[in-house]
């Protein structure tokens, strides 16, 4: 569990970080979303410790990081995979990271063999393509086999393979009772990994909400109609009820469902070409979210609560 | 490349078969500290050619001196000791010793690499410490070698040109490698220092050589009383008077046991500010 608390942090003028409060659970992947520049990875750092907040408090299964015994055995975390030093071999690399937090060293061939990369152990990390380089973090936030994850952007530049492997990963990691906290800036990315999602915004939080419930709330259904007599069609669905946009070559229809569509345009011997009913996606929800900052947080906080 | 990362992971456990969270002591940082400096090649090059600068350089030196002695002994070498005048190949390794100091700290900056080592380890100030007993640790035992190698070297020399010698069994002469031993490490510490302040490699090695060259390049040049009062402060004249004062004493000489004084308050004051900072900024 990770609680925070009315955390700011602001330089010199610019705040980067606004008041957030939120708590991520265990046993569910929560994902971290927001434009770059959100705030994510400074709220990352104020976690870990590494960013001194300028108010507010952060606390991790009830502690303070600063307060932890050994630091990495209850919090892993990856940053940035790039920030290693490259002239030292994946294997020491993790090997100074146990023993700087007092874990057994035969815990870095099983993180190794976890990540997939025991083949390669012996090899500088400098020469690591970035999705090796990922998985080299992933395994040095698992080392210490900590209840709590962060990972920053941890799918940023990996192959489908690698993407693939990181969610089955990341669900693995939950459904075993951890608390997971996983930030991106696209939508797409989180939509089948994530069961909870904080969306940030100019440093706020705009929404904190189960991805079912976004998804409810985000996509009546919605059909894309093309039909060579459309503008005959349009106004006999607008009176059966349905509101109409008008996009390239083609209308989409809310509020009635393809059969009913299909069913008014026969009665009328109304042609139709293509008839796609569609449900909006996260994406678009999020995008939508993190434009109109202030006015959907207050309208999902509502929602969520109730 | 691909095959090695591609393999399916998924069946290996993830959980660690140990459960129990024992707290963190300076040891286990101490290890780890052990273990990011001696896991880097350029480390042990930075040895090797700290050892080898210096007994290149006290070669040719002592060499010099040795072609020449009988023309020159009554007049340019009246001062001649045969102990201190090979030491002054220490100015060279200093330079490779110093780049080790500074990358220690420095380079986890211009990697990122702080980040996981401050999360690793929160308390900051225990990280410094231990930075620099390994930096000291590495640069003692360079130290050692190369003072040692540096003396066998050029009295070997002298020897073969009828010139002085010294021997080991004297007490002045152990003394005196003994303390240049220990003080090799006073420069590459003021690097580890300066690495963190600075948080950069360029810039920190810089400031060091700086520190450590200009007052031995400009300081001859100086009238007595900036010798006496200026020169003398500085760590380069402090090291040169603890190690060689009792023996060999100049005008920018404090007495060895002020000069010693003089070199552990420029290093306690070097991490001191680095601490401060450490202990504040944001990683």
């Amino acid at each position: 569990m990770i609680e925070v608390r009315e955390l700011t942090k602001r330089y010199g003028n610019v705040t980067a970080v606004d008041r957030l409060s939120f708590d991520v659970k265990p046993g569910i992947v929560t994902g971290f979303l927001g434009p770059n520049g959100a705030g994510k990875s400074t709220t990352m750092r104020m976690i870990l410790g590494l960013d001194r907040p300028t108010s507010g408090s952060v606390r991790l299964d009830g502690k303070e990081y600063g307060s932890l015994a050994a630091p990495m055995r209850e919090v892993g975390a990856l940053l940035d995979a790039k920030a290693v030093q490259g002239g030292r071999s994946a294997r020491q690399h993790l090997r100074w990271v146990a023993q700087a937090s007092r874990i057994p060293e035969r815990r870095v061939g099983e993180v190794l063999d976890i990540v997939g990369v025991s083949e390669v152990a012996g090899r500088k990390a400098g020469t690591f393509s970035l999705g090796m380089s990922q998985r080299l973090g992933i395994a040095c936030a698992l080392l210490g086999d900590p209840r709590i994850l962060l990972f920053d952007e941890p799918v940023n530049g990996l192959d489908p393979e690698g993407i693939r492997w990181i969610r089955t990963l990341l669900k693995r990691l939950a459904a075993e009772g951890r608390t997971v906290f996983v930030s991106s800036h696209l939508m797409t990315e989180m939509e089948e990994t994530a069961d909870h999602v904080i969306v940030i915004g100019r440093g706020r939080v705009v929404a904190d909400i189960d991805v079912e419930t976004l998804r409810q709330q985000v996509s009546g259904a919605q059909v894309r109609v093309v039909s060579p007599q459309a503008g005959e069609l349009a106004p006999l669905l607008q009176r059966a009820g349905a509101s109409i946009t008008h996009g390239e070559g083609a209308i989409v229809v809310r509020g009635l469902d393809a059969a009913r569509i299909s069913d008014i345009a026969a009665d009328h011997r109304i042609r139709l070409h293509e008839l796609a009913p569609y449900r909006v996606s996260l994406e678009a929800a999020f995008m939508e979210l993190t434009h109109n900052t202030l006015e959907y947080s207050a309208l999902v906080r509502e929602e969520a609560r109730s | 490349m691909t095959t090695a990362t591609s393999s399916t992971p998924t069946t290996a456990p993830i959980a660690a078969r140990t459960v129990s969270t024992p707290r963190v002591r300076f040891r286990d940082t101490l290890a780890s500290e052990w273990t990011k400096l001696t896991s880097l090649r350029s480390t042990w090059i930075c040895v090797a050619l700290g050892i080898l600068l210096a007994l290149g350089f006290t070669a040719l030196r002592s060499a010099a001196i040795g072609n020449t002695w009988d023309a020159h002994r009554q007049d340019m070498y009246a001062n001649f000791n045969p102990v201190t005048w090979p030491l002054d190949g220490t100015l060279l390794s200093t330079i490779a010793l110093v780049v080790i100091g500074v990358s220690v700290a420095a380079g986890e900056y211009t990697s990122g690499m702080i980040h996981l080592t401050l999360a690793a380890t929160p308390r900051r100030g225990q990280v410094l410490a231990a930075k620099a007993t390994v930096v000291a640790g590495v640069t003692i035992a360079t130290g050692l070698i190369a003072v040692l190698g540096m003396f066998v070297v050029s009295q070997f020399i002298y020897e073969s040109a009828g010139m002085p010698t010294a021997s080991l069994t004297n007490p002045d002469t152990v003394r005196v490698l003994a303390a240049m031993s220990v003080l090799a490490a006073v420069f590459p510490l003021m690097g580890v220092a300066a690495g963190v302040l600075l948080r950069s490699t360029a810039g920190a090695i810089t400031t060091v050589l700086a520190l450590s060259f200009v007052p031995e390049i400009l300081g001859g040049l100086l009238p007595p009383w900036w010798q006496e009062h200026v020169m003398s402060v500085l760590p380069s004249k402090a090291i040169a008077a603890a190690a060689v004062g009792h023996i060999a004493p100049q005008p920018a000489y404090h007495a060895p046991a002020i000069a010693a004084v003089l070199v552990v308050g420029w290093v306690a004051a070097a991490f001191g500010a680095a601490y401060v900072v450490l202990k504040r900024r944001d990683a």
